[in-house]
């Protein structure tokens, strides 16, 4: 978790470094490379490997972003990160900017888990309950998740929307100890 | 008795109606770190210095460090309960303590929770731990005399109510021991007492209370314990916590007394917590904020104005020094904020004068205001002898070499000296106190000897328990007319008569 922190103060700099005409692109070049991150895992641990020579190291992460719209802002950062053994915090980090990104955007990305599919008229009614509380854009994560038993759970960084029965039954628990 | 279950799954099902479906919105971080008593949590950008915040297990923090892109928490319970990545919880409330008549002759954690096995605390309300000291129109100066039955403090280091009085020395010279009889004193009056032990033992504050119960004293006290096996953070939080109860009473209108024993292990606990949270360390690694924790606690004991119902929190701090230096950072601070102190010398401890109540050293700025009338007339010449008798004792061993005015000083301090040693536990009325100040001031112990001065003493308090007690009533509401002199003269001469 203290990459957490780490990766703040990296996404704040890194934000300083851009304009905001390239948010848009930089927004879908995160998007690629948690997709590439999250396919071969092994891959941010390879970067950050001492076991493999530097050169080559740079050559893998080189590959990662050729496809990129940013590719020379992305390229440095990437050193950066490899110079400074950080690459491990890498999701962290494109977490952190995404997440800068949106809130100058008056926008909020939020995982919303439902314990079973819903309808698509429920699943607005529950998305435009959320959007009232949260009063800004928000960016639905839709997670299917039975443990939560009904209703839904709204998270994000900072927030915590909980309406599901799970939740519930634990302070309906809570309700009856209290008065017996 | 036999379970119906109809009774039963009736129960539940007005329970069920009862319950309402909610959704919870909360603000919310992970913790990033934690141990040591202390953790650092992401998230909860809008959080407030001081506000409490849930962690998982019911466990409870407090914020205190707001920082770029974290939270510096204190915890208030086990952190081997909290990991890594567990998502905590603002409450958007500043921390909280029970007050009120339910928490007397009871003992209780620095959260306010019941610690002696005799079930809940149903208090009326609850209060900020943390709260702004009165305002200057809000108060009024100290009026009325807080008798602490112990002769040397009543006649020479007065305290009023309202007032913050230090208790300041070394290990073993019987801080907690004045403190204790102080509060056995108020049995008589309406004064409520809080005692909060900081760092102590376990062992210790079971002692305190066995006495308290014992003089019958519990039943107008609380006890707030944070000992020394529980985390700093307790130990910090603990005199807020009985500061808190202590103003209930004053906002009341009633007189409540609070004794902090004490602030010394207060501030290390503090200096625990600020080296964890990374505040840069001052003077002896105080954080530069140790001043304020200490005003800000101490500056709440005050009088009320009249208007606001005139209650009082008096306040008696304790300070454990090292080596009988007074001179050291937290005694220095501490002095400068109360309103005097009395300093208990290890010396005059192990000489057997006990309670070891250093006078050159020991003053009360705003208690001699307070004193009832005859205490303050036959208490003048008391101070001035004393130090004359503690200038000329080093002459002491010349003996009958000495001219006869200086023999006659040493005797009277002798005789004074005596007359101010008390038993513990044993705080005596203030009209006996009176008396036998009088008794010696005016010379009639002057040809007693000094191993017999005990006996006069004792003699005179049963011969005023049996023969005069509408005379110390009136010793106590009256001014010393050149009547009731006379007729304390005789009283006097009538015991040593008797011995």
């Amino acid at each position: 978790m203290t990459n957490k922190l780490i990766a703040k103060r990296y996404s704040k700099a890194f934000i300083d470094n851009l304009t905001e005409k390239a948010y848009t692109s930089i927004l879908k070049d995160i998007k690629y490379l948690n997709k590439t991150l999250t396919a071969t895992p092994e891959c941010t641990k390879v970067i950050n490997s001492f076991l493999f020579p530097l050169t080559e190291r740079m050559e893998l992460a080189d590959e990662i972003i050729k496809n990129l719209e940013n590719k020379n802002i992305w390229n440095n950062l990437f050193k950066i990160l490899i110079q400074k053994h950080k690459f491990i915090i890498i999701s962290d980090l494109l977490e952190e900017i995404e997440e800068s990104i949106l809130t100058s955007r008056n926008q909020i990305k939020i995982r919303l888990k439902i314990a079973h599919k819903h309808s698509p008229e429920n699943l607005d009614k529950i998305k435009s309950f959320i959007i009232k509380i949260m009063s800004m854009d928000v960016i639905f994560d839709v997670i299917i998740d039975p443990e939560i038993i009904g209703g839904f759970k709204a998270e994000s960084e900072s927030f915590m929307i909980d309406g599901s029965v799970k939740n519930n039954l634990i302070k309906f628990k809570k309700f009856c100890a209290k008065t017996y | 008795m036999k379970i119906q279950p109809d009774e039963i799954s009736s129960i539940l099902k007005a329970k069920i109606n009862d319950f309402k479906f909610e959704i919870d919105v909360e603000e919310t971080g992970k913790v990033v770190q934690v141990g040591d008593g202390i953790a650092r949590v992401y998230g909860m950008n809008n959080i407030m210095a001081g506000e409490m915040i849930q962690f998982p297990g019911n466990v409870i923090g407090m914020a205190l460090n707001l920082e770029e892109d974290n939270v510096g928490c204190i915890i208030f319970g086990e952190t081997r309960k909290i990991k890594e990545g567990d998502i905590v919880k603002r409450t958007k409330q500043i921390l909280q303590v029970p007050v009120g008549d339910a928490l007397l002759g009871r003992v209780v954690n620095a959260m306010g929770q019941p610690i002696d096995g005799k079930g809940e605390i149903k208090a009326e309300k609850k209060m900020p731990v943390e709260r702004k000291a009165l305002g200057v129109i809000k108060r009024q100066p100290v009026k009325e005399p807080l008798q602490t039955g112990l002769k040397s403090i009543d006649s020479m280091i007065p305290i009023g109510r309202g007032q913050r009085e230090l208790i300041i020395g070394d290990r073993q010279t019987g801080k907690t021991a004045i403190a204790i009889d102080t509060i056995i004193n108020q049995k008589e009056t309406d004064v409520i007492c809080i005692y909060v032990a900081i760092g102590q033992k376990k062992s210790s504050v079971a002692k305190i209370v066995k006495v308290l119960e014992e003089h019958g004293a519990m039943e107008y006290s609380i006890i707030v314990t944070a000992s020394a096996s529980e985390p700093a953070s307790l130990l910090y939080i603990a005199p807020y916590t009985g500061v808190t109860m202590g103003e209930y009473f004053r906002d009341d209108g009633r007189h409540a007394l609070i004794i902090y024993d004490d602030l010394s292990k207060h501030a290390i606990s503090y200096r625990e917590l600020s080296l964890l949270l990374r505040r840069p360390p001052g003077r002896e690694a105080y954080p530069g904020d140790v001043f304020y924790l200490h005003s800000r606690l101490l500056e709440r004991a005050s009088k009320l104005s009249d208007d606001l119902g005139g209650g009082s929190l008096t306040a008696l701090p304790i300070i454990e020094t090292q080596a009988d230096d007074i001179t050291a950072y937290i005694p220095t601070n501490v002095i400068s904020i109360t309103d005097g102190q009395m300093y208990l010398g290890s010396r005059l401890f192990y000489s057997g004068v006990r309670p070891a109540i250093n006078a050159g050293l020991s003053v009360s700025r705003v208690g001699g205001s307070a004193q009832i009338k005859a205490m303050k007339r036959v208490t003048g010449q008391l101070r001035i002898d004393l130090a004359q008798y503690t200038e000329l004792e080093a002459f002491a061993k010349f003996g009958a070499e000495l001219d006869k005015a200086t023999q006659d000083q040493l005797r009277r301090g002798q005789r004074l000296i005596e007359i101010l040693k008390q038993d513990q536990y044993s705080p005596l009325p203030v009209a006996k106190q009176i008396m036998i100040i009088f008794m010696a001031n005016e010379g009639f112990l002057d040809e007693v000897e000094v191993e017999n001065v005990m006996r006069v003493e004792d003699e005179l308090y049963s011969t005023l328990d049996t023969e005069y007690k509408d005379f110390m009533k009136k010793l106590v509401e009256e001014d010393l007319s050149d009547k009731t002199k006379e007729e304390m003269s005789n009283i006097c001469k009538k015991v040593l008569r008797k011995i």
